[in-house]
C-alpha cells in the first residue's frame, strides 16, 4: 500500500532521515520506534505532505505521492494524528469532527462516519457540544483519533498517542488502535512506548539518528537483546 | 441634562458605538489570525464610502445597495492584496512589524489615490431620508444614523454566522488555532487566508459606508477612524469578534454618557480615562482573545 | 572653423529663442520660498494656495517681472506638519537663500514660521495664527489679510445691529469645537451678549469627532434657543445642520464658524446648507480690482465658477508682498517692513493700512448661504444679495 524508498529529508544543512527504505501492507499495523528526536515525526510529516523530502520515492496506492500538497495526500486517505493532538481546542467536539471531513469527498460521508465515530467513542457524543480544550487528555486524544477517522484514512498514521496521558488512559488508547487494526485499518503508529508499540505490532521498523537501523516482525525485535538493552532497559 | 437628554445621549452613542464596532471585527480578525496588522483598513473603510458615494451621485444608488455592488470587488481586492502583497511576507521573521509597514504603505496609496481620481474635499451622503428622523415618544433617531449604526448590526452578525454555522467560517477558525492540523486536514491555508482577508475589506467597506451615514469623509478620514478601531480592538480582545462588537457598543455608550453628564469637551477625556482604567485592570482587554 | 562657427550661431540662436518671450536672461530671477502643506489633511486647501501664488507669479513675470527680475517660487511640502514648515522655512532661507518667504498654512504653521521670519529678519505676509501670533512682538510678519477667529463675527454683529432689537434672536445656543480655533471663535462672541442683548444660554465644547449632534439641538429646541451658533468644521458643522432639519429645529439664524466657506458646503449639502451665516476676510464676489480677473482665470483653468477662497488668499498675500517690495524699491527686508508699515495696500480682500503688529483694522464680512451660493450680506458696500432672516422654516 505504502512504498517508501531511498527517502532523505533534511533541515537545514542537517541530515533529518537519510536513505529510508520501508513499506506497510494494507492491514498492517506497522511501528516506528526510537528514541526522541530520532525523526519520527519528521517522518509523519514527510508522508503528510507538510515536509518535502530531499530525495527518494514515496508511492502510495502506486501512485507517487512526494510533491503532492497536504490537501490532495489527505484526499488520498493518508491521514495523520499529529503529536500532541492538535485539536482545534476553541472549537466544540461536533466542530473538530466536522474540520476533520474538511474535503469534499469526506464531507459526503460525514453523517454515516459520524454514527460510527461515536458508536465507537459514546463519549464524545455525550460531549459533542463541549470545547475540545475543556476535555481531559484522554478525551482529546479519542476526539484526535475520532477527527481523523471522519477524514476516511486508508492509512491511519499515529504520532505518540499516548504522549501526556495517565496509564490507564494510555492502555485504553492502545486497545481502540487495536480494535481499529482489528477492523481492518491500515496504521502506522509512531512512539516511544517500545513494548506497548512492538507487542501490537505485525511489523516494526527502528528509526535512529534518521536511519532505520532494524526492522522485523514486532514480536523478534521485542527479542531482540540490542533493543532490549536500548529501548526496554532490560 | 434632563432624563431625556441622557438617555438621547446614550442612543446616540450605542448607534455610533455599533459602527466602531463592525469597523473593528475585520481589523481583529486579521490581527488575531494571521498576526497582521492592517494600518489600510481604515483607508478601505473610506473606500468603501467613496465608492458607494460615486454610485450614489452617478446612479443615485442608495448606499445600502451600492454596498452589495461594491462588495465583490472590496472582497475581491482584499484577497487580491493577501495573495501578491501580504502573502509574500507572511514567513518574515517579525510578520507583525512588516505587516504594518506594508499595510501602512497600501494606506497611504489608497488616500492618495482617492485624493487624485476625485478630489480631498470631504463629502457626505445624502439620500432620500437624509434630514428625516423617527421619533419614538420623545426620542429621535435620525433617519441615517439608525440606517448605519443596522447596517453595522447587520454586518456584525453575518460575520458571526459565517465564523459560527458555515463550513468555511468553521475551516478558518480551524486553522487559525491550529493551522498545522488545519492542513493535515485538507484545509488550504493560502486560501483561506485569502477569504479571510477578503472578508475583513469587505467589512471595512460596510463599516466605511456605514460610518458615512454619520460623519462626512475625506481621504484623510481613515487616520481618525484607525484610532478608534485600535481601542475597540485591543479593549474587545484581539481576534474576538463578539469581544470587539461588544467593545465597540460600550465605547459608544462610554461617549454617549459622558456627553449626557459631562460638558460636552470631557468626552474624549472621560473615554480613554475608562479605557486606560479597564486595561490596568484587564490588560488583555475586557474579554479574552479568541478566534 | 567653419563648424566651429556654424554651432556658434547656433548656440547664440537657442539662446535668443530661450530669451523670446521677453524675459532677460542675465537678471536673475528673484527666488520666493517656502513650504505649504501638498499633503497630507490640509493639502486641499493648500493646494488652491498654491494655484494662486503660482498664477501671481505668472502674471508677474509676463509683466516683466518684480524689480525688472524674474520670480521664481521654491515651495517645499511640509506635509501637513508644522514643524516640518519651520524646516524648511530655515532650510529656505539657509540653504536656497532666498530673496523673499511666502506665507504658509494653516494657522499653526504661520504661527510656527513667524518667530523664524523674525530671526532672520525676513519680511512674512501670511494668514497668521490668530491674534496670539500677532501679540508676540514680531515685527517682520504680517497678516496681509490675516484669518482671525477672534473678529470671525463682526461682521454678523455690526449687521444684526441693524435689525430692530424687537426682531433679534434673545437666546443663544453656542456649541464650539474645542480646539484653537474653536476658541478663537468663541473670542469673537464675547460682543455678542454686550452689544445685541442677545443671551447665550448654552455654551458648550464639544471634541472632535462629534459623535452625534442630536443630543445638541435637542437640548437647544428644548431651551427655547432661537439662534444657534455651531463654531466648527465641515464634519460637525454638517452633522448640525442635519440634525437640526431632522429635529426640525427652527432658530431666527444659525451661524457656522468656518465649515461652511468652502466649496464642499453647498455642493454636499445642497439646499439643507442654505441660510447659514458665516465670516470671511476675502470673497470673490468684492468689488475690489483684481477679483473679476480672477474669477475668470479660475473658470477657464478649473471650470469653477468663481474662485475659492483660498486661491484668493495665496494672490492676496503675494500681492501685499509685492506691493511692499516695489515701494521699497528693494529686497532689503528691514524697507520692505518699513515700507509695509507706513503706507497702504490695495489687494484683492480691500485697501490695508497695517498697525505695529503687522494687522489691518480689524474688520470681517459677513457671508450668508443662499440658493446655494455664497453672498456677501455686510459691510452694506460690499453688498451681493439681500439677508434671509429670519431663516425659513425646514421643508
Amino acid at each position: 500500500m505504502l512504498r517508501v524508498s531511498d527517502l532523505s529529508v533534511s533541515h537545514g544543512h542537517l541530515m533529518a532521515l537519510r536513505n529510508l527504505d520501508f513499506h506497510v501492507s494494507e492491514g498492517e499495523l506497522v511501528t516506528f520506534i526510537g528514541s526522541n528526536g530520532a525523526g519520527k515525526s519528521t517522518l509523519l510529516n514527510t508522508l503528510s505532505g507538510l515536509v518535502s523530502p530531499q530525495a527518494g520515492s514515496i508511492r502510495f496506492e502506486d501512485r507517487e505521492i512526494v510533491g503532492m500538497t497536504p490537501e490532495q495526500i489527505c484526499g488520498l486517505g493518508i491521514i495523520q494524528v499529529p503529536e500532541g493532538r492538535k485539536l482545534f481546542a476553541r472549537m466544540t467536539v461536533l466542530e473538530n469532527l466536522e474540520m476533520g471531513a474538511y474535503l469534499s469527498a469526506a464531507r459526503r460521508q460525514f453523517s454515516r462516519q459520524l454514527e460510527v465515530v461515536f458508536d465507537k467513542f459514546p463519549r464524545l457524543k455525550d460531549r459533542k457540544n463541549q470545547i475540545a480544550g475543556t476535555m481531559s487528555g484522554g478525551e482529546q486524544q479519542m476526539l484526535a483519533i475520532a477527527r481523523a477517522m471522519v477524514a476516511l484514512p486508508k492509512l491511519l498514521m499515529l504520532d505518540e498517542p499516548s504522549l501526556g496521558l495517565s496509564p490507564l488512559m494510555a492502555e485504553e488508547i492502545y486497545e481502540v488502535i487495536q480494535d481499529l487494526n482489528g477492523d481492518g485499518m491500515t496504521i502506522l503508529l509512531v512512539s516511544q512506548e517500545v513494548h506497548v508499540a512492538l507487542s501490537m505490532a505485525d511489523r516494526g521498523y527502528v528509526l535512529e539518528n534518521g536511519v532505520i537501523s532494524r526492522e522485523g516482525e514486532g514480536k523478534s525485535l521485542l527479542e531482540d537483546p540490542a533493543i532490549r538493552a536500548s529501548y526496554l532497559g532490560i | 441634562m434632563t432624563g431625556i437628554l441622557v438617555l438621547q445621549s446614550l442612543i446616540s452613542g450605542l448607534m455610533i458605538g455599533a459602527i466602531y464596532g463592525l469597523l473593528g471585527v475585520g481589523f481583529s480578525l486579521v490581527w488575531g489570525a494571521m498576526k497582521v496588522i492592517n494600518i489600510a483598513h481604515a483607508a478601505f473603510a473610506v473606500l468603501g464610502a467613496y465608492l458607494a458615494y460615486a454610485l450614489l451621485k452617478m446612479f443615485g444608488l442608495d448606499p445600502v445597495l451600492g454596498f452589495f455592488v461594491i462588495l465583490p470587488f472590496l472582497f475581491f481586492g482584499g484577497m487580491v492584496l493577501y495573495r501578491y502583497l501580504i502573502f509574500p511576507v507572511m514567513r518574515a521573521r517579525d510578520i507583525v512589524v512588516s505587516s504594518m509597514v506594508l499595510t501602512f504603505g497600501c494606506a497611504i496609496i489608497i488616500e492618495n489615490l482617492i485624493s487624485l481620481i476625485g478630489s480631498p474635499d470631504p463629502r457626505v451622503f445624502t439620500t432620500r431620508y437624509t434630514g428625516k428622523a423617527l421619533f419614538l415618544g420623545p426620542f429621535a433617531f435620525q433617519l441615517p444614523q439608525t440606517v448605519g449604526a443596522l447596517m453595522a448590526l447587520g454586518g456584525m452578525a453575518v460575520l458571526y454566522i459565517f465564523l459560527k454555522k458555515t463550513h468555511t467560517g468553521k475551516a478558518l477558525r480551524a486553522s487559525w488555532q491550529q493551522p498545522e492540523a488545519a492542513r493535515l486536514y485538507g484545509i488550504n491555508l493560502k486560501r483561506i487566508s485569502m477569504i479571510a482577508f477578503g472578508l475583513a475589506v469587505a467589512s471595512a467597506g460596510l463599516g466605511g459606508i456605514a460610518m458615512g451615514f454619520v460623519y462626512s469623509f475625506d481621504p484623510h478620514t481613515h487616520n481618525l477612524w484607525l484610532i478608534y478601531i485600535f481601542l475597540v480592538v485591543i479593549l474587545g480582545g484581539v481576534g474576538n469578534v463578539l469581544g470587539t462588537a461588544l467593545a465597540g457598543l460600550l465605547i459608544g455608550l462610554l461617549n454617549g454618557l459622558s456627553l449626557a453628564f459631562f460638558p460636552y469637551q470631557w468626552v474624549n477625556v472621560i473615554t480613554f480615562g475608562v479605557l486606560i482604567l479597564i486595561l490596568l485592570v484587564r490588560p488583555s482587554g475586557l474579554f479574552a482573545s479568541e478566534v | 572653423m567653419k563648424g566651429f562657427k556654424a554651432a556658434g550661431i547656433l548656440a547664440l540662436g537657442m539662446a535668443m529663442i530661450l530669451m523670446g518671450s521677453g524675459l532677460s536672461v542675465a537678471a536673475k530671477p528673484i527666488l520666493i520660498g517656502g513650504s505649504l502643506p501638498l499633503t497630507g489633511k490640509f493639502a486641499e486647501t493648500a493646494k488652491w494656495i498654491e494655484r494662486g501664488y503660482r498664477y501671481w507669479a505668472e502674471e508677474i513675470n509676463k509683466k516683466g517681472g518684480l524689480l525688472g527680475r524674474p520670480v521664481k517660487l521654491i515651495i517645499y511640502d511640509d506635509e501637513s506638519n508644522a514643524s516640518k514648515a519651520v524646516t524648511y522655512a530655515e532650510k529656505a532661507i539657509t540653504v536656497d537663500k532666498v530673496d523673499l518667504l511666502f506665507g504658509g498654512y494653516p494657522g499653526t504653521a504661520a504661527r510656527a514660521v513667524m518667530p523664524v521670519a523674525e530671526k532672520y529678519k525676513k519680511v512674512y505676509v501670511s494668514m497668521g495664527g490668530h491674534m496670539k501670533s500677532f501679540s508676540q512682538g514680531y515685527t517682520y510678519s504680517f497678516g496681509g489679510p490675516p484669518l482671525m477667529g477672534e473678529w470671525w463675527y463682526l461682521g454678523f454683529i455690526d449687521w444684526m445691529k441693524t435689525i430692530p432689537e424687537k426682531d433679534r434672536p434673545k437666546r443663544a445656543a453656542v456649541y464650539t469645537m474645542n480646539n484653537p480655533i474653536g476658541a478663537s471663535l468663541l473670542d469673537s462672541m464675547k460682543a455678542m451678549e454686550k452689544e445685541l442683548g442677545i443671551k447665550i444660554v448654552i455654551n458648550e465644547k464639544y471634541n472632535l469627532p462629534l459623535p452625534d449632534a442630536t443630543p445638541l439641538i435637542m437640548k437647544a429646541k428644548q431651551m427655547k434657543c432661537d439662534i444657534l451658533f455651531s463654531n466648527g468644521f465641515f464634519a460637525d458643522g454638517v452633522m448640525t445642520m442635519r440634525a437640526a432639519k431632522a429635529l426640525n429645529y427652527n432658530p431666527k439664524a444659525i451661524v457656522q464658524g468656518v465649515g461652511s466657506v468652502i466649496p464642499a458646503w453647498t455642493k454636499e449639502l445642497g439646499k439643507d446648507g442654505d441660510y447659514v451665516f458665516s465670516g470671511t476676510a476675502l470673497h470673490n464676489k468684492l468689488k475690489f480690482p483684481g477679483n473679476k480677473k480672477l474669477n475668470e482665470v479660475v473658470k477657464k483653468r478649473w471650470g469653477l465658477p468663481a474662485y475659492p477662497v483660498y486661491f484668493g488668499f495665496g494672490y492676496c498675500w503675494m500681492q501685499t508682498l509685492q506691493q511692499g517690495v516695489e515701494g521699497a524699491k528693494s529686497l532689503d527686508q528691514t524697507k520692505i517692513r518699513d515700507w509695509l508699515k507706513s503706507h497702504e495696500v490695495h489687494t484683492i480682500a480691500g485697501n490695508f493700512k497695517f498697525d505695529k503688529r503687522g494687522l489691518p483694522k480689524p474688520y470681517n464680512y459677513l457671508t450668508q448661504v443662499i440658493d446655494g451660493k455664497v453672498e456677501l450680506i455686510w459691510p452694506l458696500s460690499v453688498r451681493t444679495h439681500d439677508p434671509v432672516y429670519p431663516k425659513p422654516h425646514w421643508k
